[in-house]
C-alpha cells in the first residue's frame, strides 16, 4: 500500500514537472488572418500611452478607454505588454524603444520610418518624447543647491553623463566634442567641498525617474556626496515644484522632470530648462506576426478605435 | 478579629494574587483593544480618503454622483463618470469559481494527508502545501503570465474561441484557486486532525465504512476549522490585487461572464495606474476600497451564518 502510494505520487509529480515545462507560446500554429485583431494598451496613467496616443493624433484615447474597441486588454507596465505579446500572437501593442531589442517581438515602422535611435535623433520618427529638465529660478536660502544642481545640469551634458542616460534607456547622442566630466569640474567649486550634508530635492515625471536616480547617484559620489532625494510624482510636477504653485510650498523640489514638452501655460524662466534625452515608442506584434511592416497614424487609429478589427484588412 | 492590614508595609500572599491577576488581565487586554483599534483606524484613514470623490466641496462640479458610481457598468469616462457596479458582480463571480474548484479539493487533500496517507508521505505533503501558502503574490502573477495562460490558450484553441493570449477570466480563477488552497487546506489539517478518536472509532464500530465515517463524522466534527479556512481563503481572493491585474486583462466595461473573455476586479481597478495618478483618480480608489472592504464584512457575516447551520458535533 505504502510503496504503490509513494510510486503514484512520484509519477503525478513528474507528470506535473513535464506539464509545466511543456507549454510554451502558440508559436507552431499557423498565422490565421481572419481573426480578430487583440489590441493592447497601457494603463490610463501611462506616460508611454501619452506618447503614443498624442503621436498618432488619438488624443481623446489618452485618459479614457471607451474610446477604444470593446476588447481591448490593458496592461500595467512594458514588461507585462511584452510578455503578453509574447503569448498572443493576434495581438498588436506598443513598448519603450530601449526595449525593443530584448523582447523579441516583430517592430512595425511608423509613417515608413523604422525605429532606431538614429531616426529619433535626426526626428524622422514620429512616436517619440523628450524627457526634460527644469531648475528652481528662485535659490533663495539654498545657494550650495543652486550650485549642485548647476553642476548636474552641466553632468547631465557630459560624455559620462549620456553614457548613464544611454545606459537607462535614454536615446541621447554622444559627439566627440563632448566634454568628460573631469575636464569641467574646475568650472564647478562646489563638487569639490563636502555636500554630505546637503539634500537635493528630484522630482517630476516617473517616467524619466529610473535615469534620474541614476544619475543622482553617480553624480553625487563625485560632487561632495550630497544627498539626492527623490519624489517623482508625475510630469505636471515637474513645473509645478520649481516654479509653479508649490515652488515655495512644502512640496518644493530644485529639480523637475517632465516627459513632455513644457506646456505655454508652464513658462520657466530664461536657462533653467532643457532637455537631457528622448524617449520613443514603437508598435509591436509577435514575432510569427509579419503581417504588417507599416502603419500611418490615420491606419494605426482606425486599429485603436475598431474600426479595422482583422488582420485582413492590412494584408 | 482579623486587623485592617493599613499599616502594614507588605501585602499579604492573596492580595499579591489579585494584583498580578489584574495586571495579566490589562496586559491581556490593551493588545486585544489595540489591534481591534488598527482595524478600525484603517477603515477610518480609507472611508475619510475614500468620500471625498463625493464631496462637492472637494471637488466642485467635478464630483463624482454617487448613484451612478454604485449602478455604473463602464469604469471611467471623461471627466468625472465612474462606474462599480459591474466590477462587483465580476469579483463576485470570480471568487465564487474560484472558491468552487479550490474548497473540494483543499478539504479532500486535508482529509488524505492527515487521515489515509502513511506518516511520512503525509509529512512530505503537508510540507510542499506550507511551502505553497508561503509563495508571494508576484510569483503567482508571473507563473499565470507565463504557464497558465499558455494553457489556457489550448484549451480556448480547442474550443475554437480566440483569447488575448490567455489573459482571460478563466487564468484569474485558476490563478486565484491555487492561491487560496494551501490555506484552506493547511486549517483543515489542523481541524481535522483535532477530531476526537473515539467518535470515529464509534462510527466504525457501528458499522459504517471508513469513508463513510471520514465524510460525515470527521468532517462535520472539524467543520468550525475547515470555515475558519475557507473565510481566510476567501478573504484573501477578495484581496489578492498583484496576481490577479496580471491576467485578468482589465476590461473597461460590463460584467464579464465567458470564461475566455478579459474580466476586472476591484483589487485590479485599486492597482491598476495607481502609482503615477493624483486626484480625483487616486482618491477614487479609496471609494473602491470602501466597498471591497464592505464586500468582505458582509462574505465574512454570509459565512458566519451559514456556519451555524450546518450541525454541530461534540
Amino acid at each position: 500500500m505504502k510503496k504503490t502510494l509513494i510510486t503514484a505520487l512520484l509519477l503525478s509529480f513528474t507528470a506535473f514537472a513535464f506539464l509545466g515545462c511543456g507549454t510554451t507560446a502558440s508559436t507552431t500554429a499557423t498565422f490565421d488572418t481572419s481573426k480578430t485583431i487583440t489590441v493592447y494598451t497601457r494603463d490610463t496613467t501611462s506616460g508611454t500611452r501619452d506618447a503614443f496616443f498624442t503621436g498618432i493624433a488619438f488624443t481623446e484615447a489618452i485618459a479614457d478607454n471607451t474610446v477604444l474597441v470593446s476588447n481591448y486588454v490593458e496592461v500595467d507596465g512594458n514588461g507585462s505588454m511584452i510578455t503578453a505579446i509574447q503569448n498572443d500572437i493576434y495581438g498588436i501593442g506598443y513598448i519603450s524603444l530601449s526595449s525593443l531589442a530584448d523582447s523579441g517581438l516583430h517592430a512595425i515602422k511608423f509613417a515608413g520610418v523604422e525605429a532606431t535611435e538614429a531616426n529619433v535623433l535626426n526626428e524622422t520618427y514620429a512616436l517619440m518624447r523628450p524627457f526634460n529638465y527644469i531648475t528652481r529660478a528662485d535659490w533663495a536660502g539654498k545657494t550650495t543647491q543652486a550650485q549642485i544642481v548647476a553642476a548636474f545640469v552641466a553632468y547631465m551634458s557630459t560624455v559620462d553623463g549620456k553614457s548613464t542616460i544611454k545606459n537607462h534607456g535614454g536615446i541621447v547622442s554622444i559627439a566627440p566634442t563632448d566634454p568628460l566630466w573631469d575636464d569641467i569640474k574646475s568650472n564647478y567649486p562646489v563638487s569639490s567641498q563636502d555636500n554630505s550634508a546637503v539634500t537635493v530635492l528630484f522630482g517630476g515625471s516617473t517616467s524619466v525617474e529610473k535615469i534620474a536616480e541614476a544619475l543622482s547617484e553617480e553624480f553625487s559620489v563625485k560632487c561632495g556626496g550630497f544627498i539626492a532625494e527623490h519624489n517623482h510624482t508625475g510630469s505636471g510636477d515637474g513645473y509645478k515644484r520649481t516654479q509653479g504653485s508649490e515652488a515655495s510650498g512644502a512640496n518644493a523640489i530644485d529639480i523637475g522632470f517632465a516627459s513632455r514638452d513644457f506646456k505655454t501655460s508652464e513658462a520657466a524662466a530664461e536657462g533653467t530648462f532643457g532637455t537631457l534625452c528622448y524617449d520613443a515608442v514603437v508598435l509591436v506584434t509577435n514575432a510569427a506576426n509579419q503581417t504588417i511592416a507599416n502603419l500611418t497614424a490615420e491606419e494605426t487609429k482606425r486599429i485603436y478605435q475598431g474600426t479595422n478589427t482583422i488582420w485582413k484588412d492590412f494584408e | 478579629m482579623m486587623q485592617i492590614n493599613k499599616g502594614r508595609k507588605h501585602r499579604t500572599r492573596s492580595e499579591m494574587k489579585q494584583l498580578i491577576d489584574r495586571l495579566t488581565y490589562a496586559g491581556l487586554f490593551i493588545p486585544a483593544l489595540i489591534s481591534a483599534s488598527i482595524v478600525l483606524f484603517i477603515v477610518f484613514f480609507i472611508a475619510k480618503q475614500g468620500v471625498s470623490p463625493f464631496l462637492p466641496s472637494q471637488y466642485g462640479a467635478l464630483s463624482v454622483d454617487i448613484v451612478s458610481f454604485f449602478t455604473g457598468m463602464i469604469w471611467f469616462q471623461t471627466p468625472n463618470v465612474y462606474g462599480i457596479f459591474f466590477i462587483v458582480i465580476n469579483t463576485v463571480y470570480i471568487v465564487i469559481l474560484a472558491s468552487l474548484i479550490a474548497i473540494p479539493i483543499a478539504v479532500v487533500s486535508a482529509l488524505f494527508i492527515v487521515k489515509i496517507a502513511p506518516k511520512q508521505i503525509g509529512l512530505v505533503l503537508s510540507t510542499a502545501v506550507e511551502l505553497l501558502s508561503a509563495v508571494p503574490s508576484i510569483v503567482f502573477g508571473v507563473f499565470g503570465l507565463g504557464v497558465i495562460t499558455g494553457w489556457i490558450t489550448d484549451i480556448a484553441t480547442f474550443f475554437g474561441t480566440q483569447t488575448a493570449g490567455g489573459i482571460s477570466t478563466a487564468a484569474t480563477v485558476l490563478v486565484l484557486a491555487m492561491m487560496i488552497f494551501p490555506t484552506i487546506c493547511i486549517m483543515s489539517i489542523t481541524a481535522i486532525k483535532s477530531v476526537d478518536i473515539n467518535l470515529e472509532k464509534n462510527s466504525l464500530a457501528l458499522g459504517a465504512s471508513r469513508m463513510q465515517t471520514y465524510f460525515k463524522i470527521t468532517l462535520s466534527a472539524a467543520k468550525s476549522g475547515i470555515f475558519a479556512g475557507i473565510i481566510l481563503g476567501i478573504g484573501r481572493a477578495f484581496g489578492e490585487a498583484t496576481a490577479v491585474s496580471m491576467v485578468a486583462g482589465n476590461a473597461g466595461s460590463g460584467p464579464t461572464f465567458d470564461l475566455f473573455s478579459t474580466t476586472r476586479t476591484l483589487t485590479s481597478t485599486m492597482l491598476l495606474g495607481l502609482k503615477e495618478t493624483v486626484g480625483l483618480d487616486y482618491d477614487i480608489r479609496f471609494s473602491v476600497g470602501i466597498v471591497l472592504i464592505g464586500i468582505i464584512i458582509l462574505t465574512n457575516l454570509i459565512l458566519n451564518y451559514a456556519k451555524k447551520q450546518v450541525g454541530r458535533y461534540a
